[in-house]
C-alpha cells in the first residue's frame, strides 16, 4: 500500500491577527518513507501533524492525500473519514477502556471475527499479549505507548503520525522503543511522520530529515 | 443574504471539527432552549424595564417595601458574616491539620445542607420561648421601647445564626479544596522565602481563597433572598413575603412582577461583579495529599475539634435532636406509610426535574465543547446559570407571568390550553428546571473539565464521529459528576419551598410543603415525621455524593 502525502503552501495562525504558526510551508511524504521533522518546542511542529490529522483547519493552503484533497480551498475532511493514525506524547488511552478495548475501538467497521484477530495479532507484536485486560492506570509508561502505537496502527492507517512519542521515558527504554516501532512501520510499510525535539532521534530513524523553525522549513537533509 | 454567506464560511474555517450545517443546527437549539428556559427571567425584567406596575404600588413602596429592603439586608450581611465565621476555619482545620476524627468531620461538615432553613427555623420555637421570662423582666424594668429591641434582636440572632448554621456549607465546599491543595503548597514556598505568618496569611492565603469564598457566598446570600418559611416564621417581613404578600393578600401581579424585577436587576448586578472579581482565577482542582498535613498536639486537636463540631451541632445535631424528640414525646409513633404519597411525590418530581435538568446541561456542555468556541461556550454557560439568579419567589412570578401569556396565545387550541392551565405540574417542572439548571451545569461542566481534549481527537482520528465519540468517551468517564449532579439537583429541589408551594397543582403535597402546612396549621410537633423524613432522605445524598468525590 504506497501513499503519497503533499502539503501545498499551508499557513496557519490561531488567533486572527496573530503571528503565523506555519508560514508557506510545502513538503511531501513519499511511499514508504519515515520523514523526520526536528524543530525546538513552538516551531509548529504539532500544529502541523494536527492539520494534517483534520485537527485544525489551516489558515491557506492545501492537503493532499494521493489524488484526495483533505484539505483544500472547499474542502476539508473530518479527522474521523481520513484515516491517519496519530500517537502523541501522552498516549491518551481511553482510560475507561482495557488494553484490549483501546486497539478496538478504531475498528468498529471492521467484522467481528476479523477484529479479534487484528487484536490478537497486534498484541503479540507489542508483546503485551498477556495485559489485554488491564487497563492504561495499570501500564508502565513504556507499555501504555506501545499500546497507543498499536491502537493507531490497529485501522491500518494510510499515514502515521508521531508527535514525540516516547520523550516521556528514560533514555535506554526510548532507544529501544524507538528502533521497536521504526522496525515495525517498516515491517508494515506505512509511511509515517515523526516529530522530535531531539536531534539525534531523528539523525537515526528517519530516511530523510527536515528541520522546522519558527514555521519555516530551514534545512533538508 | 451574502452577509449570512460569509458568517457562514468564517464559522467553516474556525471550527474545523464539526461540518457547519450542524454547528448552525446546534446553535439555534440552544437559542431556543435558553430562550425558553429564560423566559421568565426575561418576563420580569421586560415588566421592571418598562415600568408598568398596580395601582397599589405607592402604598407597597412605602409601607411594605423600604422596611422589607432593610430586613433583608440585616439579614443577608449577618447570614452572610456567620457562615463565614463557620465555614472558613473548619476548611482551614481540615486541610492543615491531622487529628483524630479528621474523615469523620469532613462528612459530618456537610450534612447540615440536608437541613432546609425553614424546618432549622421551627424547631427553634421552643428555645426562644424559654428566653420570655428574660425579656418580660426586660419590660417590667427598663419599658416597653427597651422591651421591643430587645425581642427584635433576639429574633434576629436566633435566625441569623440558625440560618447561617445550615447554609454555611456552599462556603465550606467551595474553599475546601483550595485550602487543600494550592494554599498550603503555596504557603509552605512562601515561609522558605522568609515570610512571616501573618504575610502569608495577607499575600497567599486571602488572595487564593477569595474568589471560591465569595462563589459560596453568592450561594448563601441566594438561598437567604429566596427563603420565605423561616422569615415568616419568625415574623420578619423579607423583600420575599413581600412579593408573597402583594400576589395573595392584595393579588397584584403587576406590582408583585415590578417587585421581583428591581430585586432581579440587583442580583444580576451582583453576579456580574462576582465573575468579574473571579476575573482569571480558576479554582486549584482538590487533589487532597494527606501526606503532609501537620499533625497536631492534644490543645490543637481540641481546638480543631471545637472549631468543627460547632456548626455540625448547631446546623445538624439541634435540629435532628429537636425533631427526634418531638416525634417520640408528642406522636404515638413513626408511621412511615402515612406519608408514602408524599415520599414518592418527593422522589418522583425531584428525580424528573434531574433529569431533565441533567439532559440539557449535557447537551450545552458538549455542544460547547464540540464547536471549540467562544461565544458557544459562554452562550451555554449565561444560560444554564441565568436562572439560579432568580430567587424562588421571582421565578415563580415570572412563570406564572409566562404562563398567562402562553394560554393567550394558545386560545384557539383547547387541549393545548387545558395542558397549559396555571396549576398544571407542567410549570412546576419547568419552574424548577430553569432554576436549578445551574447546579447539574456547574457539576457536569467541572466534570468535562477533567477530560483531556487529546482522548477526543484521539477518538476522532481512530474514525468516530463527533456524537459517537460522545457517548463511547465523554458519558462513560462523567458517570460520577452524572451521579453526583442527580443527587444535589434532587436535594436541592427536595428542599425548595416557596416554588413548589405557590406552583403546585391542587393537593399536592410533597414531603417540603407538607411540613410547612402542618407548622402553617399549628400543629407544630406532628411536622417532625415528614421533616425527618426529608433531611433523612437529603443526607443520604449527600453522603453518596461526598464518597463519589472521595473516590475520585
Amino acid at each position: 500500500m504506497s501513499h503519497h502525502l503533499t502539503l501545498h503552501n499551508i499557513s496557519h495562525r490561531y488567533t486572527r491577527r496573530g503571528l503565523p504558526v506555519l508560514d508557506d510551508l510545502s513538503l511531501t511524504l513519499d511511499p514508504f518513507e519515515i520523514l523526520s521533522l526536528v524543530g525546538p518546542s513552538g516551531c509548529g511542529k504539532s500544529t502541523l501533524l494536527k492539520l494534517i490529522a483534520g485537527l485544525e483547519r489551516p489558515t491557506s493552503g492545501s492537503i493532499r492525500l494521493d489524488n484526495e484533497y483533505l484539505t483544500g480551498p472547499r474542502r476539508f475532511l473530518p479527522p474521523e473519514k481520513r484515516n491517519i493514525g496519530l500517537v502523541s506524547q501522552a498516549g491518551d488511552l481511553f482510560p475507561h477502556m482495557t488494553v484490549e478495548k483501546n486497539i478496538a475501538y478504531g475498528l468498529h467497521k471492521w467484522r467481528r471475527a476479523s477484529r479479534k484477530d487484528r487484536i490478537i495479532e497486534l498484541l503479540e507484536t507489542i508483546e503485551l499479549s498477556t495485559l489485554a485486560k488491564r487497563y492504561p492506570s495499570e501500564l508502565s509508561g513504556g507499555e501504555a505507548q506501545r499500546v497507543a502505537l498499536a491502537r493507531a496502527l490497529a485501522p491500518r492507517p494510510k499515514i502515521l503520525l508521531l508527535d514525540e512519542p516516547f520523550s516521556n521515558l528514560d533514555d535506554g527504554l526510548r532507544n529501544r522503543l524507538r528502533d521497536f516501532t521504526f522496525d515495525l512501520l517498516r515491517k508494515s510499510k506505512t509511511s509515517a511522520l515523526f516529530v522530535s525535539h531531539h536531534q539525534d532521534d531523528a539523525h537515526v530513524v528517519g530516511d530523510r530529515t527536515i528541520s522546522l523553525q519558527k514555521g519555516r522549513i530551514t534545512k533538508q537533509a | 443574504m451574502i452577509h449570512f454567506l460569509k458568517q457562514f464560511r468564517a464559522l467553516r474555517s474556525h471550527t474545523g471539527l464539526t461540518s457547519a450545517p450542524g454547528v448552525i443546527a446546534g446553535r439555534l437549539l440552544v437559542l431556543i432552549l435558553g430562550l425558553i428556559l429564560l423566559s421568565p427571567v426575561i418576563f420580569i425584567l421586560w415588566g421592571a424595564a418598562t415600568g408598568s406596575h398596580g395601582e397599589s404600588w405607592p402604598h407597597v413602596k412605602e409601607y411594605l417595601l423600604t422596611p422589607a429592603l432593610k430586613t433583608t439586608a440585616i439579614l443577608l450581611i449577618g447570614v452572610a458574616l456567620v457562615s463565614l465565621l463557620f465555614s472558613l476555619p473548619a476548611a482551614w482545620c481540615l486541610s492543615n491539620y491531622q487529628f483524630w476524627g479528621r474523615r469523620l468531620f469532613s462528612i459530618l461538615l456537610i450534612l447540615p445542607l440536608a437541613v432546609p432553613p425553614y424546618i432549622a427555623a421551627y424547631i427553634t420555637t421552643e428555645a426562644r420561648e424559654s428566653a420570655i421570662p428574660w425579656l418580660v423582666e426586660i419590660r417590667t424594668n427598663h419599658g416597653i421601647d427597651t422591651y421591643l429591641k430587645a425581642e427584635l434582636y433576639h429574633r434576629y440572632a436566633w435566625l441569623i445564626a440558625i440560618m447561617a448554621s445550615v447554609l454555611y456549607p456552599y462556603i465550606f465546599l467551595a474553599t475546601r479544596s483550595v485550602f487543600a491543595h494550592r494554599s498550603r503548597q503555596l504557603g509552605q514556598a512562601a515561609q522558605l522565602l522568609g515570610a512571616g505568618r501573618w504575610r502569608r496569611f495577607r499575600t497567599i492565603h486571602v488572595p487564593l481563597v477569595r474568589p471560591a469564598a465569595i462563589a459560596g457566598l453568592f450561594l448563601v446570600c441566594m438561598e437567604v433572598l429566596s427563603d420565605y418559611g423561616a422569615a415568616k416564621h419568625f415574623g420578619f417581613n423579607t423583600v420575599t413575603v413581600v412579593i408573597f404578600r402583594t400576589w395573595f393578600g392584595l393579588d397584584e401581579l403587576e406590582t408583585a412582577r415590578f417587585l421581583s424585577g428591581t430585586i432581579l436587576a440587583g442580583v444580576l448586578v451582583i453576579l456580574i461583579l462576582e465573575r468579574l472579581q473571579r476575573g482569571r482565577a480558576r479554582f486549584g482542582e482538590a487533589h487532597s495529599s494527606i501526606d503532609n498535613l501537620q499533625h497536631t498536639g492534644q490543645s490543637g486537636t481540641l481546638l480543631c475539634w471545637i472549631v468543627c463540631s460547632l456548626p455540625i451541632a448547631l446546623g445538624f445535631a439541634y435540629p435532628l435532636v429537636t425533631l427526634i424528640q418531638w416525634q417520640t414525646e408528642h406522636q404515638q409513633n413513626f408511621v412511615l406509610s402515612e406519608y408514602r404519597s408524599e415520599i414518592i411525590r418527593t422522589t418522583l418530581l425531584t428525580l424528573s426535574v434531574a433529569l431533565i435538568c441533567i439532559l440539557i446541561s449535557l447537551f450545552f456542555l458538549a455542544f460547547a465543547r464540540f464547536t471549540k468556541r467562544r461565544l458557544d461556550q459562554t452562550l451555554a454557560q449565561a444560560i444554564s446559570s441565568a436562572g439560579y439568579a432568580a430567587p424562588s419567589t421571582v421565578m415563580a412570578v415570572g412563570v406564572l407571568g409566562v404562563a398567562s401569556l402562553s394560554r393567550t396565545f394558545s386560545s384557539e387550541n383547547e387541549s393545548l390550553q387545558s395542558l397549559l392551565v396555571s396549576g398544571s405540574l407542567i410549570w412546576l417542572l419547568f419552574a424548577l428546571t430553569s432554576r436549578y439548571l445551574a447546579v447539574s451545569g456547574q457539576v457536569i461542566s467541572a466534570g468535562f473539565q477533567t477530560i483531556p481534549t487529546p482522548l477526543e481527537q484521539s477518538a476522532r482520528i481512530l474514525g468516530r464521529k463527533p456524537w459517537m465519540v460522545f457517548l463511547t468517551i465523554h458519558l462513560p468517564l462523567l458517570r460520577a459528576p452524572l451521579i453526583g449532579a442527580t443527587i444535589l439537583v434532587s436535594v436541592d429541589i427536595s428542599k425548595e419551598l416557596p416554588l413548589t408551594l405557590l406552583l403546585r397543582p391542587f393537593d399536592f403535597e410533597t414531603l417540603g410543603t407538607s411540613t410547612y402546612s402542618l407548622v402553617n396549621q399549628g400543629h407544630l410537633f406532628a411536622s417532625a415525621t415528614p421533616a425527618l423524613i426529608l433531611i433523612g432522605l437529603c443526607a443520604i445524598g449527600l453522603i453518596i455524593v461526598e464518597f463519589l468525590n472521595r473516590k475520585k
